[in-house]
């Protein structure tokens, strides 16, 4: 047996059960229930049905996790955002807008304020500079390699005496000293002249 | 804006490296020429003061006790280029031919009052030593003529 077609009777019926009908014809249709108990099964019927379909909505929504829920709100923020930002054609024609002010300002303003200003604008780039500056300054001082400071612990410990890359003494013999006391260390080169030599 | 950084490196490098290289090229020194005898009163001259105990106590210098300064000169040398001292007897000239920290390396003629040259030695010493060259007077063999030298 086919199931009977909803008919425009039978669509006030359903419109009655949700509340959708204007007082006029929810009071026709009162009448009608009142009347017909055909009417009166089909209205209970689908008063059922509506606070299954209700129930089984609320249970489905319970077994939704939070973190989804979260994750749901987080996409729907971002689409409002998305929504209210302005284009970013329109966004690049602002930043050119605020950049042309920029560079109007500092012509106007005084000197300190122009170089603040380009700071501030600046300011990861000239930390950087300044950072890489230090340290090829640091290198720099570290491994140079000698200088009119004074000398080191180290150094001063590794005292070595004098020596000589060459030493020529045309007209005699030469002996070398080296002396050492609290005031410091010295080397003597005594050359003896040839005709004293031979007048030894 | 990243060159603007590698500029600033670069220009605090080259500063260092000017810097380090002006200090390399140059040494101060002092130059003493003088005489050491024997006699009856011992006596030191008081620009020799800080030379004092070696003169006193160390060879060859015990061998005398009157030692008397000629000539007293402090100069800047400057690397490669050669100075000439004007002594009392005889001449000198000194360069500088290395230096460091720690030492100097150093070129250094003596000529006696005849113009025969007496010595041509290139020593390596620390800074702050003395260096001393000796001979013995040409009129009287017992004394000593010295130049003393120390370089910072």
């Amino acid at each position: 047996m086919a199931d009977p077609k909803p008919t425009g009777t039978d669509l006030e019926l359903m419109q009655h059960v949700d509340g959708e009908l204007d007082e006029a014809a929810d009071r026709e249709v009162e009448l009608r229930i009142g009347r017909d108990p055909g009417a009166r099964a089909k209205v209970d019927a689908l008063g059922e049905v509506s606070e299954l379909l209700r129930g089984h909505l609320e249970l489905a929504t319970d077994a939704v996790p939070a973190h989804r829920f979260d994750q749901i709100w987080r996409e729907i923020d971002k689409q409002l955002d998305l929504a209210a930002a302005p284009a970013p054609a329109m966004v690049a024609v602002e930043r050119a807008a605020s950049e042309s002010v920029m560079m109007v300002l500092p012509a106007q303003a005084s000197l300190w304020r122009r170089v603040t200003h380009w700071l501030d604008r600046k300011r990861g780039y000239v930390i950087t500079a300044m950072v890489s500056a230090g340290a090829v300054a640091a290198i720099a001082l570290v491994a140079r390699p000698g200088g009119t400071g004074a000398v080191s612990t180290e150094q001063a410990a590794a005292h070595r005496p004098a020596e000589l890359e060459a030493l020529d003494t045309p007209g005699g013999t030469w002996t070398m000293m080296n002396v050492s006391d609290e005031d410091g260390a010295a080397t003597v080169i005594w050359v003896t002249p040839e005709d004293t030599v031979e007048g030894l | 804006m990243n060159r603007l950084a590698i500029a600033a490196a670069i220009a605090v490098a080259s500063l260092g490296g000017l810097r380090s290289a002006a200090a390399d090229d140059k040494a101060d020194c002092s130059f003493l020429e003088f005489t050491a005898t024997k006699g009856k009163d011992p006596a030191i001259d008081p620009d020799l003061k800080p030379l004092e105990k070696k003169l006193a106590h160390s060879a060859p210098f015990a061998s005398w006790n009157t030692f008397r300064v000629q000539t007293k000169l402090d100069k800047t040398l400057q690397k490669s280029k050669s100075e000439a001292l004007a002594l009392k007897t005889g001449t000198a000239n000194v360069i500088l031919r290395e230096r460091s920290a720690a030492r100097v390396n150093l070129g250094i003629t003596l000529d006696g009052a005849d113009g025969k040259r007496v010595l041509d030695a290139k020593p390596d010493f620390q800074t702050g030593d003395w260096f001393f060259v000796g001979t013995s007077t040409p009129n009287a063999k017992d004394d000593g003529h010295f130049l003393a030298l120390m370089c910072k």
